[in-house]
């Protein structure tokens, strides 16, 4: 089942800062993040609804796949509305953040990036974390369906 | 009166409950050694703290924290009431004042109760003096850390003293003293200040809560409650210490706050009665008391286990000793009980800080033949701008690393017959970037002036990516190694983009970089580069920088400053250290005693 040609990750969806759904109105309409892999189902995070303002966090984590020859992935943020799924704000992650020749397996990775929506003005700032597995590390990865597990990660 | 509301941000955000207080402790361990080995005061080393403790013998001294608060104050804003701040010294021998701390800023209050204690180390066998000192910050400030606050800008309002022992032999550890003027004299009534003192407990373990409350009473006429909380301990000798307290919620009757760290030095145990009191903030610092209630930690645990809500009560206006219970609930979401480990347990189980090197070789300095040349070499052996930095800060770090084999390098000179490089080796050896020792490094500077001939841009790009190499590659070898990178320089910077850039990469890296700034040029990119703001630096592909791992302190400050160059530019860096080891959740090296 396991590709050959891939790399396995450990992702962590920690956190967003300062989103605003339109102008300055706050996001609170449960925002989620939807991942997007070139090629892959995408994996979802459950909507925040502890903390349903312009600050959320998830800490929820997610073991993904990434194919050889995909370079980056996407993440974005997206609200619940009555005309369906809006996005609030979106982030190209290259893999060469993570995957520099010099960085040894296993080293847990905290990157931020830049949310912009459509317009590409900016929105917010989205935290993750992600730490790249070795081959016997592999988990079994079920295909198109979700697998977060939520987890607090004290930092 | 419009456009105030950036200034009132300022007083709106949390105090104490973020963790920052432990970081502020853990930067004096750094400042006292930075003290000692510039001006070999009488402040104790935590070096020699550490000997006689593996030795089993314990020196004589207490570290205390003093809790402050101040009642009647002169009021000198005309529109609204003093914002105070109060500063803590100590009077050395020849009367020259060493500050000690700062509290926040409060708004608007006449009688504050500040929440930042100030550390400081109780000698039984030296008199120590103290002075208190406190100021009215004017609005415009608002937004700055207390401590960039020039205070011949402020207004004063007043100072009082006394010696530490003082305190600490009275039976209720507080003592309170009339405000004078500067000059001694008492000139009507300047209100007062309180000081109380408690002894540090070692201890480590902290708890993390995340605060929620629902149906709060609604304060606000045309809008809703802007809530936050203050929690205070009700302290053995009677009387509450305010430990911690909430950011601001904006017009929410359903608030939820930051998750805030409590240690045991804030709490005392867990069944120490605590009270939480939640407030409607207002501008005017007139806040409005929503409900309070009255808990302790072990009783916050339970609500947490059994997701119950503890209801506000309100003292009765009508009857004394009587409290209405309100509707409004508060409720703990989140409960962790977790070990803090200080920047010294790291230090002393074994992790490193290895000191990097780089000096600027523009053309900017002057030429190093001249007197007026910033890298000119006094005959007499006075040193320059660049010595001075790289022996001070040298002197401090060194003692952090254990082979103190230093890389260092130049950057923006013009090789002999060879092109510009914006990265090559000080001591001219082309295998080999590293040099043996602090005084290497002054040996390799100086020969490198007679090879090197000054030249330009000044570009960081390469300087900082070299050194993020060096930091990665370790990552593969030995975990417990943290990077220092010095560098110093002249001139604005012809790289920023590039330079933010490898700084963003860098910080999720072990790695903090110091910048130095020699001379009187303009350092306004500088200070953007050291993110004290607030504002985050951003890369070209929109990537953001995890944590704030830069400190540039110009060398000019230094000479009218309150506080030494090398103290302003390593106070950051445990903060720095921890931020990186404590987010990846890793722990001090499993303890071996050195035979």
């Amino acid at each position: 089942m396991a590709k050959r040609h891939s790399r396995d990750l450990e992702l962590t969806i920690i956190s967003a800062e300062s989103l605003s759904l339109a102008g300055n109105c706050r996001v609170k309409k449960n925002p989620f993040v939807v991942i997007k892999i070139e090629s892959n189902a995408d994996q979802t995070t459950t909507t925040d609804t502890e903390n349903n303002n312009s600050n959320p966090t998830w800490n929820q984590k997610f073991f993904i796949n990434i194919p050889m020859n995909v370079r980056f992935f996407t993440l974005e943020v997206r609200c619940k509305k009555f005309s369906g799924d809006r996005i609030v704000g979106s982030a190209r992650v290259p893999t060469s953040d993570f995957e520099g020749h010099y960085f040894p397996m296993n080293y847990l990775h905290f990157l931020s990036y830049r949310l912009r929506d459509r317009n590409g003005e900016r929105n917010g700032i989205i935290n993750i974390s992600i730490k790249m597995m070795k081959n016997d590390q592999r988990v079994l990865l079920t295909h198109g369906v979700a697998v977060g597990v939520p987890l607090h990660v004290r930092y | 009166m419009g456009g105030c509301f950036s200034d009132v941000k300022g007083g709106q955000a949390a105090v104490g409950g973020g963790g920052e207080v432990h970081n502020l402790r853990l930067q004096r361990g750094l400042s006292r050694n930075v003290a000692t080995a510039s001006s070999s005061g009488t402040v104790q080393n935590d070096a020699v703290d550490f000997f006689f403790r593996s030795k089993g013998l314990l020196p004589l001294y207490t570290r205390i924290e003093l809790n402050l608060s101040a009642s009647k104050l002169r009021d000198y804003d005309i529109m609204s009431k003093s914002d105070p701040m109060a500063v803590v010294y100590a009077q050395k021998k020849d009367g020259t004042l060493e500050e000690l701390g700062r509290t926040e800023v409060i708004m608007n209050n006449l009688n504050p109760m500040w929440i930042q204690k100030i550390d400081v180390v109780f000698h039984f066998e030296i008199v120590q003096p103290m002075v208190f000192q406190v100021y009215d910050v004017d609005t415009k400030y608002h937004n700055l850390p207390t401590k960039m606050l020039e205070l011949k800008d402020q207004d004063f309002l007043g100072e009082a003293s006394c010696v530490l022992s003082e305190i600490v032999t009275l039976r209720s550890r507080s003592i309170t003293l009339k405000l004078r003027n500067r000059n001694g004299q008492s000139v009507g009534n300047l209100g007062s200040i309180t000081v109380h003192a408690e002894e540090i407990i070692a201890s480590r373990t902290a708890i993390e809560m995340r605060l929620r409350c629902s149906n709060l009473d609604n304060k606000d006429r045309f809008s809703k409650s802007d809530p936050f909380l203050r929690i205070s301990r009700i302290a053995e000798t009677g009387g509450s210490v305010p430990i911690c307290q909430t950011e601001v919620v904006n017009n929410n009757l359903d608030p939820v706050w930051k998750p805030l760290c409590l240690s045991t030095q804030q709490y005392g145990s867990k069944e120490n009665p605590l009270v939480i009191e939640c407030f409607d903030f207002n501008s005017s610092g007139n806040h409005i008391l929503i409900g309070k209630l009255q808990t302790s930690i072990g009783v916050l645990e339970k609500l947490y286990q059994e997701k119950a809500g503890a209801n506000f009560v309100i003292p009765s206006s009508r009857h004394r000793d009587h409290e209405k219970v309100l509707k409004g609930k508060l409720f703990v979401d989140g409960f962790y009980e977790k070990e803090l480990y200080s920047f010294l347990d790291y230090i002393s189980s074994g992790f490193e800080l290895n000191f990097m090197v780089a000096v600027d070789f523009t053309a900017s300095n002057g030429d190093p033949q001249k007197p007026d040349s910033l890298h000119y070499i006094d005959p007499s052996g006075r040193f320059n701008a660049y010595q001075q930095a790289i022996m001070e800060v040298g002197e401090v770090i060194q003692f952090y690393d254990s082979d103190k084999r230093f890389p260092a390098w130049g950057f923006g000179g013009k090789m002999y017959n060879g092109p510009v490089s914006h990265c090559f080796n000080l001591n001219g050896n082309v295998g080999s970037f590293e040099v043996e020792g602090v005084q290497g490094i002054m040996a390799a500077y100086q020969s490198a002036l007679h090879t090197v001939s000054l030249h330009g841009p000044t570009l960081f790009g390469q300087i900082v990516n070299q050194a993020a190499e060096i930091a990665a590659q370790s990552l593969s070898q030995n975990s417990s190694k943290y990077f220092v990178l010095l560098i110093i320089t002249d001139g604005v910077l012809s790289d920023l983009q590039e330079t933010k850039d490898a700084l963003v990469r860098a910080s999720d890296l072990p790695l903090s970089i110091l910048i130095v700034g020699v001379g009187n040029a303009d350092f306004k990119t500088m200070e953007i580069l050291d993110a004290d703001n607030g504002q985050r630096l951003e890369s070209s592909t929109g990537r953001i920088a995890t944590r704030d791992n830069v400190q540039f302190v110009p060398i000019r400050d230094v000479h009218r400053g309150e506080i030494s160059m090398v103290q302003g530019l390593l106070e950051e860096l445990p903060g720095q250290f921890l931020t990186y080891v404590r987010s990846r959740d890793m722990k001090p090296l499993p303890i071996n005693l050195p035979h």
